[in-house]
């Protein structure tokens, strides 16, 4: 298992709010991390409609210690809230999920959605600025043409660097219900978006069409009895994905079956273990997450209390079950009160699908790595981490004696829970979103 | 029986939710609100299941009941009031003392709590907040949902603490609300202050589930309770009565009827059992959409 260091702690807000860490607004509250395919970038939305995109650092020579270092490259305002005057609703500008394009050109790609809207963001450097026009001068005012005396050819100059995004696409009035999730095809043409009861596919170049390819709406809407959680293209196969439900089942559907995939292909469910029945087992069992492993062989959910790995191959249970939290089981009706237990924690896989990675309470997220069956508990927060000190493994005391490094289940903070999380695609780096402040951390090589 | 107080609260917790994700920003958010309502049916029915478990034990023990009074219907309440006696089954060991949210119009003559049949003791404290509520509707009091809750031990005056008859609590409720139709709204805004005036307005409208919300008043100065039961009156009121999707295939018998506020139910009794199987804040929300 390897050791984390923090890096650098990067708070999402500007210094001057360092110090009152706890008086956040809400706008500030982080609601996406995502690595782009190369891992160079790491965008992060907020619930303020704010995209923040960081950039690592080259390495350099003169700075060994400060390798790879994530700064910040852009921000912009991917969304605004607005107002659906049919339905009287306020949509919030909360953005969802981030997904990257594979880079094409000098430019980024980005999808981002909030509940209604997708938007194509392209951002790119500008490094160069034409200079020497003969009609105005470098400042843009016009000359008199009375002084011109001779012509000269404008040339491109060099500039401070200036990153522009600019929104390329808007895809819009597709969905009746709340954007869940959006995943880019591999064919890199295509790309879906999920609410709660449709899936839509779009053309990465055309805005005005999306074609359905779930509907899982009853004709009565009384005998609704789930909804769509998360869904996600595979990673290789343009034409499988998967889609997961509040019931804790997932369907693996191919879009060469059928135009409308509602016939699933696979599906994807564990039986319920009648020991465990509560008043809330049906919440606790709804996926919050599914996420493809990068080999395409395995897939990942999480729901409340545990991650679970799947075998595509498999369909009557999952490889294997992690237990996240499981203190927490006999506390659920007070989650239900506060309504934690509504929380839906992300998961991720590392570059090599060997470690998985989930948040928890308490600022705690947790690792579990495949091979060795060994897990650990880390914390992100500033009080108990130096710049590349190395992260303290952090334990739950369930009941009994309390050793002193532990924390017992009733002094857990619930409101500091790490929903997002992202990891490098090749390397040991891991950005972990707490509430409003972003934390790096890199694995201590060298 | 601690399931059936959890039960209960945990309903007026899942209605809470429900009735606070209609002001929340964003709308409603319908799988949220899908997982609320699931844990109101499973509640539900582990309080349904609970009740009749209680309602069977006292139909064997108990014989001198009044029977159900027959063609009793929501209207009936005035005349009724003063001569019908009234017990709420109540949770056993249960010092909230709120009234369960809904009875079922059940035919069996007794509706004892279950206290009654298990825990002697229990039972005869809990009467008189029973009759504290045949007090305050006889004399019109509005503020019918909260009396039961504050005047634990108050004492009713006229009426005979003779073993409880059949006569359903919720018509109680019903002529309650009946008589103090405008005030309904400010027990109701001033408990739970959140609360929309406007939401309450529909109280007049859907005497059904209003009955059942006024069944449940809030334990004042009784820390057990979070979320106000009160509030279980303005959801149900708001969100109408009709429920068939999720309890589908538990109660079909009463689905058909069971549609947005029925002011003249055919009888008392299925209002009750429409009543308390038809909480359906969801289905209305999930229309809307």
């Amino acid at each position: 298992m390897k050791c984390f260091s923090r890096y650098l702690p990067y708070l999402f807000r500007p210094p001057s709010t360092i110090l009152s860490s706890s008086c956040h607004t809400e706008a500030d509250i982080i609601s996406t991390v995502e690595f782009n395919h190369t891992g160079e970038l790491l965008a992060t939305g907020d619930k303020g409609g704010r995209v923040v995109i960081f950039q690592r650092e080259q390495e350099s020579k003169n700075q060994p210690h400060r390798r790879g270092e994530y700064n910040v490259y852009s921000t912009f305002q991917s969304h605004e809230p607005e107002f659906d005057y049919l339905k009287s609703l306020e949509i919030e500008e909360k953005i969802n999920k981030i997904r990257w394009l594979p880079q094409q050109n000098a430019a980024y790609f980005l999808l981002s959605t909030n509940d209604k809207t997708v938007k194509l963001w392209k951002v790119s450097e500008r490094g160069r600025r034409p200079e020497g026009y003969n009609l105005k001068d470098d400042d843009g005012r016009i000359r008199d043409p009375s002084t011109i005396t001779m012509l000269r050819v404008p040339v491109l100059q060099p500039m401070d660097l200036m990153v522009e995004a600019t929104p390329r696409r808007v895809f819009s009035n597709a969905h009746t219900y709340h954007i869940n999730s959006i995943s880019v095809n591999s064919d890199y043409e295509t790309y879906m978006s999920a609410d709660d009861l449709r899936i839509n596919l779009w053309n990465l170049e055309i805005t005005n069409r999306s074609f359905n390819i779930v509907d899982i709406k009853p004709a009565n809407m009384e005998e609704l009895t789930e909804v769509i959680t998360a869904a996600e293209f595979h990673p290789n196969q343009c034409n499988t994905f998967v889609y997961s439900s509040s019931k804790g089942t997932i369907r693996l559907c191919d879009m060469r079956a059928a135009a409308l995939c509602d016939k699933h292909s696979k599906f994807f469910e564990e039986p319920e273990d009648p020991s465990n029945r509560s008043f809330f087992s049906e919440i606790i069992s709804s996926i919050s997450d599914v996420k493809f492993s990068h080999s395409g062989r395995y897939m990942m959910t999480r729901d409340y209390l545990t991650v679970k790995v799947w075998d595509l191959n498999m369909e009557s249970r999952p490889l294997e079950t992690y237990q996240v939290h499981d203190y927490l089981r006999s506390k659920l009706c007070s989650l239900y009160e506060n309504d934690c237990i509504f929380d839906k924690f992300e998961c991720v896989w590392n570059g090599s699908d060997s470690v998985i990675m989930t948040g928890s309470y308490n600022n705690f997220f947790r690792m579990f790595d495949r091979n060795t069956k060994r897990d650990v508990t880390l914390e992100a927060s500033r009080e108990n981490s130096k710049p590349r000190a190395i992260l303290k493994p952090r334990k739950v005391c369930v009941g009994g004696k309390r050793r002193k490094d532990e924390i017992s289940v009733d002094s857990l903070d619930f409101s500091k829970k790490i929903l997002h999380s992202a990891w490098h695609p090749s390397e040991n780096i891991i950005a972990v979103a707490a509430t409003n402040n972003l934390y790096i951390f890199q694995d201590k090589v060298n | 029986m601690e399931f059936k107080v959890e039960a209960h609260r945990i309903m007026s917790i899942s209605l809470g939710k429900i009735y606070n994700s209609r002001v929340q920003r964003g709308g409603i958010k319908l799988h949220k609100n899908l997982l609320v309502s699931l844990v109101l049916r499973s509640a539900r029915q582990v309080y349904l299941s609970d009740y009749y478990q209680g309602v069977c034990l006292n139909a064997q023990t108990m014989d001198t009941a009044q029977p159900w009074p027959p063609g009793e219907t929501m209207d009936s309440e005035l005349d009724e009031n003063d001569s019908r006696e009234h017990e709420l089954p109540h949770e056993v060991g249960s010092d909230v003392r709120t009234s369960t949210p809904e009875r079922p119009g059940s035919p069996v003559p007794a509706l004892l709590n279950d206290a009654v049949a298990a825990p002697q003791p229990v039972a005869p404290p809990q009467l008189p907040s029973r009759r504290c509520s045949n007090a305050a509707a006889r004399e019109g009091e509005a503020n019918a949902t909260r009396e039961c809750g504050a005047l634990g031990g108050v004492e009713s005056d006229s009426d005979t603490p003779s073993n409880p008859p059949a006569a359903s609590f919720c018509r109680k409720r019903r002529s309650c609300e009946k008589m103090t139709t405008p005030p309904p709204e400010s027990p109701l805004k001033k408990i739970k202050q959140q609360q929309q005036p406007t939401a309450t307005t529909n109280t007049t409208t859907t005497t059904t589930t209003t009955t059942a919300a006024q069944e449940l008043p809030p334990p004042v100065g009784d820390g057990e309770e979070e979320m106000d039961t009160s509030n279980v009156s303005s959801l149900i009121s708001i969100f109408g009565s009709s429920f068939s999707g999720l309890l589908g295939k538990e109660s079909p018998a009463s689905e058909p009827g069971a549609e947005d506020s029925e002011p003249d139910p055919p009888s008392g009794q299925i209002c009750c059992e429409q009543v308390l199987k038809n909480i359906a804040p969801w289905s209305t929300a999930i229309v809307a959409f």
